[in-house]
């Protein structure tokens, strides 16, 4: 099994950019570290910012964390049932092929 | 043309030059950083990195390719030596930089003690102190931690953690003084000492006995002796202010005075985050902030201005920190004779604290409370008067407490 799990992001404008990450690397951090524009990620990760909002497929889960369900409530952008925050998801095989779409506006 | 150079290539250094492209801007940026290391988030130094919870490329604030691909120079290992505003030139060790525009984001340096130079002291501020500080946190080693502050707080969560026992010493009667209300302050104390930190507040550091160059114990001023393996200073930080004030830039505060376009008094040289003071407007005062928050937002605006599409740099002050489970996030910036209400569950671990004066909201302060958290960011900027007996229940969402100015709307 490799560790290497690809992924996509679909910006608001329809583009896409294809990109791997390592099992356990957060969604936000593969983002950043391949330039996919969308994510601000101001806070780097601490779930503080809400500025790394991605609707997420379904194979990822709606939010579980209260915490998190909490920081939902006030991303930039319009929040649906599959809203997430990317630096809470982290990397699994069975991520591999999913495709995640980037909101309009992050801050 | 000469374009940009920006000094510093941290939070706010960065955060310009990406917003420069952002806006349009096209001529040559240079960004200059003295660490050797690919531009970084500070915060996870004490936390999640310290932990060893993230490697230091995944705390990257950008990635590998980013500043070529967007055209930013990206200069690491350099130390700028001068400014020079008659001549428009940067200085370096090996060359020189002009500039139409320059930035200084030099940011704060980690304050020394006096007496406290031995190899098992440490500081944490750069990727190199964590990396140290990081090495020496062996589980069961004895850590002492001088000053009771942001960074020393985090660290003694993250050294519990990891297995070591942790003494916190603090000069001041209570933790976090300058940051927090007492009910705060005396909350987060508890709820170190529960994790099993030994708080010594009110007290200083008398003498220290070393042993073969390093730290062995330290005798505080209350008459406690504290073994100690190692130990980390963490009594605040000094801006660096060298290359501006060498040129003539003004300060105030210890930091580079800003207006409220971000200029220095120096022509063409702009000044943003922790290196700089300026007048905030809701706290009435000038003031020097170290957080990402005041760095990304000068870094934003700082972009604006040279880029020609500038407003007056106006924000709303915000922090976190993670200690334990408690995860603390604050807005604005405490004012004289105000008032604080208590709103949510304390014995629970989830509440806001909420600072007011008058009708008017200053600042909040929560614990486990991200919704507060968020809205009060919302709401500090907004005029209106604010209702604090109507904030002290829960259910009541903060942004139902403030009433809008003037007009009142029926119903």
């Amino acid at each position: 099994m490799t560790d290497e799990i690809n992924i996509a992001f679909r910006t608001a404008e329809g583009e896409t950019f294809r990109v791997s990450g390592l099992r356990g690397a957060t969604v936000m951090e593969t983002a950043i570290r391949n330039d996919v524009p969308g994510i601000e990620a101001e806070c780097g990760g601490a779930c503080a910012c809400a500025t790394c909002h991605v609707y997420a497929p379904e194979i990822v889960g709606e939010a579980t964390d209260e915490y998190e369900q909490d920081m939902l409530d006030f991303t930039a952008d319009e929040r649906r049932p599959n809203s997430r925050l990317s630096c809470q998801i982290e990397l699994e095989p069975s991520m591999e092929g999913a495709v995640f779409d980037l909101p309009g506006v992050q801050v | 043309m000469s374009g940009t150079v920006i000094v510093g290539a941290g939070h706010a250094g960065v955060q310009a030059a990406v917003s420069l492209r952002q806006a349009g801007y096209g001529e040559p940026i240079r960004l200059v950083g003295e660490e050797d290391c690919p531009p970084y988030h500070r915060p996870p130094l004490s936390k999640a990195m310290l932990a060893g919870e993230k490697q230091p490329e995944q705390i990257a604030l950008r990635g590998p390719d980013f500043f070529e691909r967007n055209g930013i120079e990206l200069l690491l290992g350099t130390r700028a030596s001068a400014l020079d505003p008659a001549s428009k030139t940067v200085l370096l060790e090996h060359g020189t930089l002009a500039y139409d525009k320059a930035v200084l984001a030099t940011g704060a340096g980690a304050r020394m003690l006096e007496g406290f130079r031995y190899a098992n002291v440490f500081h944490l501020r750069s990727m190199r102190d964590a990396l140290a500080l990081q090495e020496a946190l062996a589980p069961g080693a004895r850590l002492v931690i001088v000053g009771g502050g942001f960074i020393g707080l985090e660290v003694a969560a993250t050294a519990r953690k990891l297995g070591l026992s942790v003494d916190v010493v603090e000069a001041e009667e209570r933790l976090l003084k300058r940051a927090a209300p007492a009910f705060l302050s005396d909350y987060i104390a508890d709820r170190h000492r529960a994790g099993g930190v030994s708080i010594h507040l009110g007290a200083q550091i008398d003498r220290i006995a070393a042993h073969a160059g390093r730290v062995a114990s330290v005798a505080l001023s209350n008459g406690a002796t504290l073994a100690a393996d190692l130990v980390l200073v963490g009594v605040g930080n000094r801006p660096e202010t060298g290359l501006g004030v060498e040129a003539g830039a003004a300060t105030e505060l210890g930091g580079l005075l800003v207006n409220d376009a971000l200029q220095t008094s120096l022509p063409d040289v702009y000044a943003i985050g922790d290196c700089t003071t300026f007048h905030l407007p809701a706290a009435g005062r000038r003031v020097r902030l170290e957080s990402v928050q005041n760095a990304v937002d000068q870094g934003k605006a700082v972009a604006g201005q040279i880029a020609g599409a500038g407003k007056a740099y106006d924000p709303v002050p915000w922090f976190w920190s993670d200690q334990f489970d408690m995860k603390l996030q604050m807005t604005g910036l405490s004012l004289a004779g105000s008032e604080i209400t208590v709103r949510g569950d304390v014995e629970r671990g989830s509440f806001s604290l909420i600072e007011t004066l008058g009708e008017r909201l200053v600042a909040v302060y929560s614990v486990n409370a991200v919704a507060d958290h968020m809205a009060s960011r919302r709401l500090a900027g907004e005029p209106g008067r604010f209702d604090r007996s109507a904030a002290a229940d829960p259910d009541t969402p903060l942004k139902a407490c403030l009433a809008p100015p003037a007009v009142r709307r029926a119903g």
